[in-house]
């Protein structure tokens, strides 16, 4: 029964999670490690309570990409930090909460019943919420409110949406009228496309770097796949959504250019990024839109992440944020090529996460004339921000090895999931 | 017998294995196998990959840059580099042309835009041999792109083609089939849109530019991409889809085609570096190409081998002469070098006997663009010649040779007119030719100044918005304080004022003595009925 897959490893996770408090780094991993057995393809009931309904869990294929992402970012990260969390100063039970925030991820996709997705929504805010708020950057705690306040508008209008529809259950979800519209919204709003995207620049940008690695390429991507799911019955005006996601993508990727701190340029870029998995996740036909929302979450999480602890790499070697002072050798360049360029979505698995976008567009000259804005603005902020690296300049960088060896593992899995991709569309 | 699979896995993993090696070792092998695989007519394996005309001619044209380049890039720096994004493109290339399945056709064409970008990257920003322009000033810009101006140029021209050929192809796919072969008739928005995809990768008008900004590259790789290869995807491309196209697609194709073939030409005649005057020269010919690629498809494909095999050779008889000098702008050429350079020439114009057969269906205008191609190309056979026998001559040497005895073809007598533009190589730069007709303001004013009013209205509309948001948590903060006060009233209104109200009534009440009143209430009650009672007694 995968019920009890999914206790058991709620609970191994958990005890190490709640060691790694204590703990730190081994519990982390194990913790995170133990988030594996989530993968057991199966689906179980765990209750059936009143008005909420039946409340299952389920794995499956169309779910395993962004389970599978988010658990191995969630190691990458974590193997990642110790040196940046030595140099924040920051004490062990930051991997608690770490643990905690990567499993939040395994339940919003693994959750059948709606309001268990917002129990899980809501783990997943106040645990990002701790960690910007003790750790992060600038004015850290006004920064951590604009967050939390956004974050439970959005997931509040989510549960509001899902509890008026009165049809938690995930199979059966049927919404019209203002309950459709606030569960997208409150989607939408989760995931910071344009327009309801304010927040997103301060959030990821300030949080501590670790955090912003899971925080800009998973948390806010996850939502894609409850668009993509939802969409069946919630009667979205999808044509629509399609154009306000590739408008999103142009709108995100010209707000990169205003930036000269490299975790901002990051966080605009995700406004962009969203913007296309909105598109991909609105398309009709249902398989060519799995295929692109699937292909764009897994594409840019990984180039997201390489790219934001690559940012915490220069935090920690140069104590800097501006990307015009970031300084590469050749190991450092050889990543940042990997990360832009999937960034770029012009290689790896993320260019076919664009052709697939590509196939939802409307033949029409102006969704075409949209459809190439922006997929153009969205290669191009990312060759601009590796030219202003680039042209930084060579320059010996002293960093911890396993700093590196996180960003190069990130960043070449968009390149190795070429390989295994035609397995997979198979 | 080795699959086209195997042979494009062996191209990649050549590929991969010299960015480690830096040796440029496994892109000879990587060269033959797939020429030798080709040769014996490997086929697919898959329903992927269909056999094409063209991966024979890339792989030789390869394999003979690849001999180049281990003299060329001796004691050269960031050759893991180099020879890795040669393999990238050796493989993305022959990806493109053998493809029949949608996505793989897109991985190889960005493959080759990724391969041109990074091998633009080659040399380092303060190296001199990168540099492309002379550091004077005219149309408000400075005329001289380090590596990264160059590759960032080159990557944004060709991704507006890239983006345009994933929509148009994700559309075909959708509507008729993900095979290239299954596809039926392209509507107008689809075709448009290869069309532009084309162009771009072709540099014909108004991407031009970012093609003679790719000269920052070594010139082997000017040789192998930016001349003989790469940039003829965009006349595959529509030599794939030709039939497809509406019949205006052609009539588009050679308007374009036609303008760019003449302004490459008279731009190729007003420059002073021999790599640019080739780039030009290049942009020009596959403006021709482009002409007639709709119009007369076998003619264009002959076209593509002939000018293939010229350019290149020319790009490396023109390196040769940069490798001895040590200078982006030799004043002499090792006499080997001018006479490839002269043959190179012959089958441009079309009078040897490969250029001679793609020459045999031209139409008369071509004979004006060969013309423009003998004066440019005389101007540099008229400097002096060296003594020098590095043995880097002789795959440009063979390129310009060998194909002759293939591909043969007697010259149409009205080709010899095009050598009348000898005289054009005794005038001098007209200063427009010599800017290169102003594209480059185009690439890096106009275009940058609207794109930068454009983020800055966009940064400015968000930033407006933002503020306007913090600035509501102020109104919030008024909200917050407004209900405090009202709390407060209520609160004491319910808990202090009422309760005390109460006590107090009571109080009073209690202060009223009432069980006096009851008693005289009582008293009186009882008397009023007493009398009651006593007057009805009476009565």
């Amino acid at each position: 029964m995968y019920s009890d897959v999914f206790l058991l490893a709620t609970a191994i996770s958990g005890v190490f999670a709640l060691a790694a408090l204590r703990l730190g780094l081994p519990a982390a991993l194990a913790a995170t490690a133990a988030m594996l057995l989530f993968l057991v393809p199966g689906r179980g009931t765990l209750a059936v309570l009143p008005y909420v309904g039946e409340v299952a869990v389920s794995m499956d294929f169309y779910k395993l990409p962004f389970v599978v992402t988010s658990v191995i970012l969630g190691l990458l990260v974590a193997f990642y930090s110790p040196p940046y969390l030595r140099h924040l100063g920051a004490p062990r039970w930051y991997y608690g909460v770490h643990v905690l925030y990567v499993l939040s991820f395994v339940y919003i996709i693994l959750f059948e019943n709606l309001i268990f997705v917002f129990l899980a929504l809501e783990l997943s805010i106040i645990t990002s919420f701790l960690l910007i708020w003790y750790f992060g950057y600038g004015n850290r705690r006004f920064v951590a409110l604009l967050y939390f306040v956004w974050a439970q508008v959005g997931s509040i209008l989510f549960l509001v949406g899902v509890a008026i529809s009165g049809t938690p259950t995930a199979d059966v979800f049927r919404a019209a009228g203002v309950a459709s519209l606030l569960v997208l919204l409150g989607l939408l709003i989760k995931m910071g496309t344009a327009g309801v995207h304010f927040w997103l620049p301060y959030a990821h940008a300030e949080a501590p770097t670790p955090l912003s690695a899971l925080l800009s390429p998973v948390h806010v991507g996850l939502m894609a796949y409850w668009i993509w799911r939802l969409k069946a019955g919630a009667g979205w005006p999808l044509d629509a959504l399609f154009l306000y996601g590739l408008v999103t993508a142009v709108y995100g990727s010209l707000l990169v250019f205003r930036e000269t701190d490299f975790k901002r340029a990051l966080a605009d870029s995700t406004v962009a990024n969203m913007g296309l998995l909105v598109a991909a996740a609105a398309i009709r036909n249902e398989s060519i839109s799995y295929a692109a929302t699937a292909l764009l979450f897994v594409g840019h999480a990984y180039a997201k992440a390489a790219l934001f602890m690559l940012a915490g790499l220069y935090i920690v070697a140069l104590h800097t944020r501006y990307i015009g002072e970031a300084r590469w050798d050749r190991h450092l360049l050889a990543v940042s090529v990997l990360g832009f360029v999937a960034l770029a979505g012009l290689f790896g698995i993320n260019l076919i996460g664009k052709a697939y976008v590509a196939a939802g567009v409307p033949p029409l000259l102006y969704t075409a004339v949209l459809a190439v804005a922006a997929l153009v603005s969205t290669a191009v902020y990312s060759f601009y921000l590796f030219n202003q690296m680039y042209r930084a300049g060579e320059g010996k960088v002293e960093y911890p090895a396993e700093m590196y060896a996180a960003v190069l593992a990130a960043a070449a899995a968009p390149y190795l999931l070429l390989l295994v991709l035609p397995l997979w569309l198979a | 017998m080795a699959s086209l699979e195997l042979l494009l896995a062996v191209a990649f993993a050549a590929a991969l294995l010299d960015f480690f090696a830096t040796r440029g070792y496994a892109a000879a092998a990587a060269g033959v196998v797939m020429l030798a695989g080709l040769l014996v007519g490997a086929g697919p394996a898959t329903p992927y990959l269909k056999p094409s005309e063209f991966a024979a001619f890339v792989a030789g044209v390869y394999l003979a840059i690849v001999v180049y380049s281990h003299f060329y890039m001796r004691g050269a720096e960031r050759l893991g580099w180099f020879w890795g994004w040669m393999g990238t493109f050796f493989g993305s290339m022959e990806l493109f042309l053998l493809a029949d399945h949608w996505v793989l056709l897109l991985l190889g064409w960005a493959g080759l835009d990724l391969a041109s970008w990074g091998l633009i990257l080659t040399y380092r920003d303060d190296d001199e041999m990168g540099f492309v322009g002379d550091g004077s000033r005219a149309g408000g810009i400075t005329w001289l792109w380090p590596p990264s101006s160059s590759a960032i140029r080159a990557i944004v021209a060709v991704e507006v083609g890239t983006a345009s050929l994933l929509v148009a192809s994700a559309y075909m796919a959708v509507h008729h089939s993900p095979f290239i072969s299954g596809w039926g008739r392209a509507d107008d928005v689809a075709a448009a849109l290869f069309l532009v995809a084309a162009f771009a990768k072709a540099a014909q008008l108004p991407f031009t530019d970012w093609l003679l900004t790719a000269m920052s590259a070594p010139t082997p790789v000017s040789a192998l991409l930016h001349s003989s290869t790469m940039v003829k995807a965009g006349p595959i491309l529509l030599l794939k889809l030709g039939h497809l196209l509406p019949h205006w697609a052609a009539e588009a194709a050679f308007l374009v085609g036609f303008a760019t073939a003449f302004a490459g030409g008279l731009i190729a005649l007003g420059q002073r570096e021999p790599k640019l005057v080739l780039a030009a020269s290049t942009a020009s010919y596959l403006g021709m190409i482009t002409a007639i690629a709709l119009e007369n498809p076998k003619e264009a494909a002959l076209l593509i081998y002939a000018h293939g095999f010229a350019k290149a050779a020319l790009f490396m008889a023109v390196g040769h002469g940069i490798y001895a000098s040590h200078s982006r702008f030799p004043q002499s050429y090792p006499l080997i070098a001018k006479v490839v350079i002269l043959l190179g020439m012959l089958i441009l114009v079309g009078v040897l006997p490969v250029g001679a057969l793609a020459k045999s269906e031209a139409p008369l205008w071509t004979v004006a663009v060969s013309a423009l191609t003998v004066g440019y190309l005389g101007k540099l056979l008229r400097l002096p010649a060296t003594n020098d026998w590095e043995p880097m001559w002789i795959p440009y040497t063979a390129l310009v040779v060998v194909p002759n005895f293939l591909f043969i073809g007697a010259p149409p007598p009205v080709v010899l007119l095009s050598l009348a533009g000898g005289v054009l190589a005794f005038t001098g730069e007209a200063e427009v030719l010599r800017r290169r007709l102003y594209l480059p303001v185009l690439f890096d004013r106009v275009v940058p100044s609207a794109f930068r009013a454009t983020w800055r209205l966009a940064a400015a509309v968000d930033r407006a918005v933002d503020r306007a948001l913090q600035s509501s948590a102020l109104l919030w903060r008024l909200a917050v304080d407004l209900v405090t006060v009202v709390d407060w009233l209520v609160d004491a209104a319910l808990h202090d004022g009422l309760v005390s109200a109460v006590r107090r009534a009571s109080a009073q009440v209690a202060g009223l003595k009432l069980e006096y009143y009851l008693y005289m209430a009582g008293v009186a009650a009882a008397f009023i009925i007493a009398v009651v009672l006593a007057l009805g007694i009476w009565s």
